[in-house]
């Protein structure tokens, strides 16, 4: 894979995980301390496991052996999946807040 | 609140326009028969400079002043929900907007030519840059909500 593709999925797999961490913190209390005990805050813990998630799965995809040329609309469709990811996860993320903020008792 | 906690918090909400502004002046040129490259490179660069460094600033302002002094006066107020809802959802997805910005800068110094010759690739990058400017337009008159409810 080209190392922009791999840093292409990497921010996809990162986007995701942000999304999964920020949700499951909130209603799990266990996992909010966790990382407030280990990074002094929870948004900083985010933020640092953001980015080892970042670094972590560009570098393991950047491992995978394929064609090194630079296929233009295979890069086109991956800068879509992270556009379509990312507004899919703002899209959860406004929800949930909205249900905690409004809905739930 | 300390000058450096008044310095980190303006430092935060300009270099969040700056980045925003960036990233409009991407996304105008990525939209152009003819893309300037160096412009391009440059504003993409500077557009990530700016979220890092906001993000910074922001995030210690946040930690060591937000929820000790500013967040218990939204929630007693009459505007809980500043917090709850907006101040939540802010400070979340600010967490996004580096990883893409990133890839902006990076696809722009990677692709270079590339991105001149074909459109496909250009409109890919344009709808990446234009999420990047909506959701920090987003994120800041989400600020502008938040400091609103301090004041009430």
């Amino acid at each position: 894979m080209t190392k922009l593709q791999a840093l292409i999925f990497g921010a996809i797999i990162t986007i995701i995980f942000l999304t999964l961490i920020i949700i499951t913190a909130d209603l799990y209390s266990p996992l909010k301390d966790f990382l407030k005990n280990t990074f002094y805050h929870h948004w900083i813990g985010k933020g640092i496991l953001g980015i080892i998630v970042f670094l972590i799965s560009s570098l393991i995809f950047n491992l995978i052996p394929s064609s090194q040329d630079i296929d233009n609309q295979k890069i086109s469709n991956k800068l879509l999946s992270l556009f379509f990811t990312t507004i899919l996860s703002f899209l959860v993320l406004t929800l949930f807040y909205f249900y905690e903020a409004f809905i739930k008792k | 609140m300390s000058p450096l906690l008044v310095f980190f918090l303006s430092s935060h909400i300009f270099l969040g326009i700056i980045a925003i502004a960036f990233f409009f002046s991407v996304t105008m040129n990525l939209l152009k028969r003819e893309v300037n490259l160096f412009s391009l490179k440059r504003n993409s660069f500077g557009g990530l400079l700016a979220f890092i460094l906001s993000w910074l600033t922001g995030g210690y302002y946040y930690v060591f002043y937000y929820g000790d002094s500013v967040k218990p006066i939204i929630k007693q107020g009459l505007y809980s929900w500043a917090h709850n809802f907006i101040m939540e959802l802010k400070e979340h997805i600010f967490l996004y907007l580096p990883f893409l910005a990133f890839i902006v800068f990076i696809a722009s110094y990677l692709m270079q030519d590339k991105l001149k010759e074909n459109e496909n690739l250009r409109k890919s990058l344009a709808m990446l840059s234009l999420t990047i400017f909506i959701l920090g337009l987003l994120i800041a008159f989400m600020g502008i909500i938040i400091s609103g409810a301090v004041k009430k």
